[in-house]
């Protein structure tokens, strides 16, 4: 008998397989060693230059796969080799090398090389070095310890020459067993810090950025002393200031025009305040945001001129041109560098990891206003979370006015909603008042408007109802949906046909229908990271039922208030005279939820839950 | 042609360090200069209007005017290709897509607000290196409301990709606001050397957006055929020669209403559409006559290309040797198998199906990756191929059989049929009792067939005098695929049901039961290779499992140890994979999964029905009032479909996957010192021809027994029957939110 070969060629021809999907936390696969030396050295044209040297060992713990390594590069970072060796014998392969979009940024110079790496069998190691040029020290900003797999050890280490002056920072050390050893050697002076044992890095929605909770280096590179002459980078903030300020000066407004266009916008104003708004709002409504940050784009503002053309822009071009046009109005404007609540790093650290957005300030009668146009429908003098209290560096000439962006309360983002509702068969039906302000109405707005206009009502309806059709909206009558000087007010008469349960002679009236947060238990043995809310909410719901006649009140829920730091929940019940009247005020004051507070959340969670599931009883007379 | 909106997905795409096409980038403006001018003058009077209907003001986009220009003809028709240097005789293919729309909101701005297209891309198809391959020209105007026109300067693209073959670019449209009229279009030129082939073209007489004027307009030169089939009443195409004697071809048609885009939809079967094929190649190659234009051609000239399809596969896959060492490995292992009493004549066919699939599918050889977790349930074969040489080895085994050529009730029917690749194929033995096979997938069972392609009227074609260089095939007359029934599609979910003691959760005793094409879903989620493997190698009567021949073998020894590991990530993820079903079932994620446990992998159509067992807590579905619980009972029938606003009105027909039921038969039990109330209103019937939901409710000692059957009858209904579905579908929302009332004695 003619033994068939194993696998047929044939059947290979048939099959489709599916890429197994990247699991790093379970150990198959491992870093067994890494290390990354970066050495300051001297470019072709004997500036200083970065040479840094990657090399990893990856082990295999299980069963063999392959995984898919990645490394990323621009303008300013080279990859000047890469070599792999399986089980120390040199393989060869080709790296793809491809452009990187990142969300929301239309085109820019990251690029990333990939390519798949064996890890043969089990016990089997994998090496990929890699030699990388940083052109630019300023570049050179952070190095990372947590990898996207366990790492039994990994190195970082530093070759400083004497000539160059640098400042290196630890973040976020604690809970790491991470060692440090400063040595010196000839004429350089060699930092060296070890890492052992390091769980994989775990991605995880709603997490903050990557700066607050992975232990890391910032890389402060101050200046060098080379060729008889000082170079200096970020020696001190004035520095970066003054790095920032040669390339806004390059911008080139055409200031003729942008008058032109400034006048149209403010024609019909006829206060100070209603002409900053109309500016404001304009850039807001006609400027879409599109990001290039090409090479030096990802720095320089494009022309304001350009942008009012081409009605897109990043926030360097909205920024740039919300100022140009208040300048051309007769306001003091100024440009603004921030890093927004993503970014751990204030400008007490001079590096150009320390801001990634631009917006506008307006110094008006002696006080300070921050304008970002990427927050479509933000008001004046509303701020958006990811700017509140951050430092905000602020241009003035050759100095700069080190300044924060004021700190809102949970009170600028009210949602509020009032019904009065009476009892019809099994239906609740009567009045709803629904009110949005600051972020609140931005994050509805932003959703309604990403709906075509002929189904923009009934989304909006689908998003009052949930969805449900028993939960019927009708009358909707809403407030300009366009408007950000007033709240958004929502008005629509409700029947609500499943709202009350009868049994007998009682009423069972559920009066909380959003029920907010009910899900939001945290799976505390698997969450690794705080949990970061997009804004502080106050979410405030009241309701007036009006106890139908022949009834009475035969129970009312309890009360329920938890009060925290970080947030608070309030539940209430009252009977006043023929009316029960419910609240509900859910306020988050600080976005940051810590690992730590997560057991009193969820203890609080399951209260504000079993709150949920309590009902009002009416019983007949 | 929706350009705009596939880029916003695109996140990787490709670089390379050195520009292969940059040398052409000179003679590539001039030439798109060109182009643009050509295009921006065609005399199409829809492109000259730009006033918009009072009756369409109100919608977020008009497209004013779309037109499409396909050309294939000799080259020295295209003025601007005299600047091209290449020498050669083809045809020259050309497809320009132009649109004319106006942007009423901020939504539509942003589907429109960036274009990314395909500049160059050099062409394999028959080592045509030499030559450009394939260019792509874009124009971009903006009609401005005052009337102004802007038109984009294209050197604002980036570029997204840059390989050996292939240059993708992107353009953010400058300028653009809303109240604009956005003129664009997108011109396609292939430049190679053409062997046979047939290029199809999709023109789709329906759009999201109301349409003023559609046209297409076709020059195919006079060494093509034409072949077209007007479907679902759009109209034919006006034909003509001109001088040269190449076919003309024109269509135009006005005011569109919007197309329903709606659930239960098969737009193949409902909208009005033209799809045309351009045979390219010389007479001999292209099966149809040169310079003709076939309308609405029989589905048998279809049908003969089938079979050449199959006669290639055939050769170039070497599938008669295949099949010979695949039928004697196959007679070996029904040989072993005999010696168990397992295969007898009637089951043979069955064995050879499962022992296919098992090589396909199942087996693992040494050099293979290790893939063992729930991805491997959604590995996929070509199923042509499949089942080509799965007829051949039947017959090698004398098990007579014939190859159906099934359409999909999601494509046009068999008559109307104009690609090969209109047609499924799916095997029928023809001796004694038929049986069906198709290949799916991982667990596709004998006499299993395809949803989509159930019920529908099919050509057979039976392959027969089979040698090593040529099969040949004969055609039989069209038969009808079987449908299954609604009884045959079921879901029955057994629910025991108790309150926890602190009266806060319910906890849930579940048996499910799948059947049919419910089942397969399910399979793919929740079974493990591991399981599924040695079942399967069982019942094929193989004597080692590769377990035990890796672990026999010294070279392989470590592999056993490997897949060990593998097999035991994989058991672990399959708890999570539980939990989902559970989450997806009751839209609720449970408190916690207390227990999981397949019953019964329905590997084979023996044991058809997938049955597995969990039991877990639902929390937030009891209410407290007073001292007594309201259970939202309803609930437990899982989420039911809502149907928006806007589709309570219907006027097309109702295209559903299947027929299909679904049984719940629940207990819950009455806690000591409760009754309930609230059972009568559960009870319900709402039955008519479309289906029928039935709840039968009652109480006995401190047991709340409840029976919950709802079915949806057929698979097609048509338009007329909307209300009585729609009254199934109410009546089924409606029990979802009924609650009972547990009250304290």
């Amino acid at each position: 008998m003619k033994k068939l070969v194993s696998t047929p060629a044939f059947l290979c021809l048939l099959l489709t397989t599916y890429a197994r999907p990247f699991q790093a936390d379970d150990k198959n696969v491992i870093i067994s060693n890494k290390t990354e030396k970066y050495e300051f050295t001297t470019g072709a044209s004997g500036e200083p230059v970065i040479k840094g040297q990657i090399n990893t060992t990856f082990r295999c713990e299980g069963f063999r796969t392959d995984i898919r390594h990645v490394e990323f590069y621009d303008d300013q970072t080279s990859i000047e080799d890469i070599s792999l060796k399986v089980n120390g014998k040199k393989v060869k392969f080709i790296p793809k090398h491809e452009y990187y979009s990142i969300d929301n940024i239309f085109y820019s110079d990251a690029r990333v090389c990939h390519f798949n790496v064996p890890l043969e069998k089990k016990g089997s190691e994998t090496d990929i070095e890699i030699t990388k040029i940083i052109k630019d020290p300023r570049y050179f900003t952070s190095v990372y310890f947590t990898e996207p797999y366990f790492t039994e050890s990994k190195t970082i280490s530093f070759v400083v020459p004497d000539w160059m002056v640098v400042e290196i920072k630890e973040l976020n050390f604690e809970g790491y067993a991470i060692s440090r050893k400063n040595e010196k050697k000839g004429a350089s002076t060699i930092y060296t810090y070890t890492i052992l044992k390091a769980d994989a890095r775990k991605s995880e929605s709603r997490s903050p950025g990557p700066s607050y909770i992975y232990p890391h280096l910032l890389v402060m590179n101050k200046y060098a002393d080379i060729g008889g002459k000082r170079i200096t980078y970020f020696n001190t903030l004035a520095d970066q200031y003054a790095w920032y300020h040669q390339l806004v000066q390059k911008i080139d407004n055409d200031a003729a025009l942008i008058k032109q266009k400034a006048g149209e916008i403010i024609k019909d104003a006829k206060t100070d305040t209603a002409k900053i708004k109309a500016i404001f709002h304009y850039v807001q409504d006609n400027i879409r945001y599109i990001a290039f940050e090409d090479g030096i784009a990802g720095f320089m503002p494009e022309k304001a001129q350009e942008v009012l053309n081409k009605k897109y822009g990043d926030c360097k071009g909205m920024a740039n041109l919300t100022k140009e046009l208040l300048k051309a109005a007769g306001f003091d404007a100024r440009l603004c560098w921030i890093g927004t609540n993503r970014i751990a790093y204030d400008y007490s650290t001079p590096s150009l990891s320390v801001d990634n957005h631009m917006i506008c300030a307006l110094k008006y009668k002696g006080q300070l206003y921050f304008l970002d146009a990427t927050e479509t429908y933000i008001g004046f003098d509303q701020y958006a979370e990811r700017i509140q209290d951050r430092q905000v560096l602020i241009e003035d000439g050759d100095k700069y006015i080190l300044e924060r962006v004021p700190l809102r309360t949970p009170a600028q983002n009210t949602d509020y909603e009032k019904k009065i509702i009476s009892i019809n068969g099994t239906a609740l039906t009567g009045k709803v008042e629904h009110s949005f302000k600051g972020e609140s109405r931005e994050w509805l707005l932003t959703r309604l408007h990403n709906m075509k206009k002929d189904k923009l009502s009934s989304a909006l309806e689908s998003y009052l109802s949930e969805g449900k059709q028993k939960y019927a909206i009708n009358s909707l009558r809403t407030s300009e949906l366009n408007s950000r000087d007033n709240e958004l007010k929502i008005q629509y008469q409700l029947n609500h046909a499943d709202g009350v349960s009868s049994f007998g002679e009682e009423y069972y009236i559920e009066f909380d229908y959003r029920k907010d947060l009910e899900n939001a238990t945290i799976d505390i043995e698997k969450r690794k990271h705080d949990i970061l809310f997009p804004y502080k909410q106050n979410l405030v719901y009241e309701t007036e039922l009006i106890i139908p006649e022949g009834y009475t009140v035969s129970q009312i829920p309890a009360t329920l208030h938890v009060n925290e730091p970080a947030y608070t929940f309030r539940v209430d019940y009252k009977k006043e005279g023929q009316k029960i009247l419910y609240r509900k005020e859910i306020t988050i004051k600080e976005t940051r939820l810590r690992k730590s507070a997560f057991e009193k959340w969820n203890t609080d969670i399951q209260q504000l839950k079993k709150m949920y599931n309590e009902q009002v009883t009416l019983i007949k007379k | 042609m929706k350009f705009f909106n596939t880029l916003l997905s695109i996140i990787l795409l490709i670089a390379l360090s050195v520009p292969v096409f940059s040398q052409n980038d000179s003679d590539y403006k001039v030439r798109a200069q060109k182009v643009r001018e050509e295009i921006w003058n065609w005399d199409i009077p829809a492109f000259k209007n730009r006033d918009i209907p009072d009756s369409l003001s109100g919608e977020p986009a008009v497209i004013l005017a779309r037109h499409q220009e396909i050309k294939a003809v000799s080259k020295n028709k295209f003025k601007f290709l005299v600047i091209t240097a290449a020498k050669y005789k083809e045809i020259y293919l050309t497809n320009t897509y132009r649109e004319m729309v106006k942007i009423n909101d901020k939504a539509t701005l942003d589907e429109y607000s960036e274009l990314s297209y395909q500049k160059y891309k050099r062409l394999f198809r028959f080592f045509s290196r030499k030559l450009a391959g394939r260019v792509t020209i874009i124009g971009v105007r903006i009609f401005k409301p005052d009337g102004s026109m802007k038109e984009l300067d294209i050197s604002e693209e980036v570029l997204t990709t840059d390989t050996r073959n292939e240059q993708q670019n992107k353009i953010a449209i400058s300028g653009l606001e809303v109240g604009d009229i956005l003129d664009y279009f997108v011109s396609q030129h292939d430049e190679e050397e053409v062997g046979s082939r047939v290029e199809p073209y999709v023109f789709i007489m329906g759009d999201d957006k109301p349409v003023l004027h559609y046209s297409v307009h076709c020059e195919i030169g006079s060494t093509c055929a034409v072949e077209y089939r007007a479907m679902n009443g759009a109209p034919g195409f006006k034909v003509r020669k001109d001088a040269e004697g190449d076919n003309i071809l024109d269509v135009e048609m006005k005011n569109l209403a919007k197309a329903p885009v709606d659930l239960w939809m098969s737009p193949l079967r409902q909208l009005p559409i033209l799809r045309m094929n351009i045979r390219v190649g010389g007479s001999r190659r292209i099966r149809k006559k040169e310079g003709e234009v076939y309308k609405n051609p029989d589905y048998q000239s279809v049908i003969e290309e089938v079979k050449v399809d199959m006669k290639d596969d055939f050769t170039f896959n070497q599938m008669q040797m295949a099949s010979r060492a695949y039928a004697n490995e196959m007679n070996a292992m029904i040989k072993r198998a005999r010696k168990n009493d397992m295969v007898t004549k009637d089951s043979l066919p069955y064995y050879v199906y499962y022992a296919f699939r098992y090589w396909v599918f199942y087996k693992v050889s040494p050099k293979d990756k290790i893939v063992v977790g729930a991805e491997r349930n959604f590995q996929a074969a070509d199923s042509k191929r499949f089942l080509l040489m799965l007829s051949l080895i039947l017959q090698k085994l004398n098990i007579d059989n014939e190859i159906i050529l099934a359409t999909s009730v999601y494509g046009p029917d068999s008559k109307q049929v104009i690609l090969t690749g209109d047609f499924d194929y799916i095997i029928k033995t023809t001796e004694g009792k038929p049986i069906y096979m198709s290949a799916e997938g991982v667990f596709t069972h004998c006499n299993y067939i395809p949803a989509a392609n159930e019920g529908q009227q099919s050509p057979v074609l039976t392959p027969n005098a089979v040698n090593a260089n040529n099969l040949k095939l004969r055609d039989e007359a069209l038969q009808r695929l079987p449908a299954t029934t609604f009884s045959k599609n079921v879901q029955i979910e057994k629910l025991r049901i108790k309150l926890s003691e602190n009266m806060e959760d319910l906890q849930v005793n579940r048996e499910t039961i799948l059947k049919g094409h419910l089942r397969t879903g399910e399979q793919k989620r929740l079974l493990l290779f591991e399981d599924y493997y040695e079942s399967e190698r069982k019942a094929l009567a193989i004597k080692e499992s590769f377990m035990e021949e890796f672990a026999d073998s010294r070279k392989n020894k470590a592999l056993a140890d490997e897949y060990t590991a593998a097999f035991a990530k994989a058991r672990k993820e399959q708890k999570d994979h539980f939990i989902n079903e559970v989450t997806s079932q009751f839209s609720s994620k449970p408190k916690e999964l207390k227990e999981y446990e397949i019953t019964n992998m329905a590997l084979r159509h023996d044991k058809p029905d997938l049955t597995y067992h969990t039991s877990f807590v639902i929390e937030n579905w009891i209410k407290r009032g007073g001292n007594n619980y309201i259970i939202d009972i309803g609930k437990l029938i899982g989420e039911q479909l809502e149907l928006k606003p806007e589709q309570l009105k219907r006027n097309v027909d109702i295209y559903m996957p299947f027929a299909r039921s679904f049984e719940f038969i629940i207990s819950l039990e009455i806690p000591e010192g409760y009754t309930v109330e609230g059972v009568e209103k559960l009870i319900g019937n709402v039955s008519n021809e479309t289906g029928k939901f039935i709840t039968e409710a009652r109480v006995e000692g401190n047991t709340l027994g409840l029976k919950v059957t709802k079915v949806y009858s057929h698979a097609f209904e048509k338009a007329a029957k909307w209300d009585q579905l729609t009254a199934i579908i109410n009546a089924a929302g409606e029990f979802y939110s009924s609650k009972i009332l547990l009250r304290k004695k």
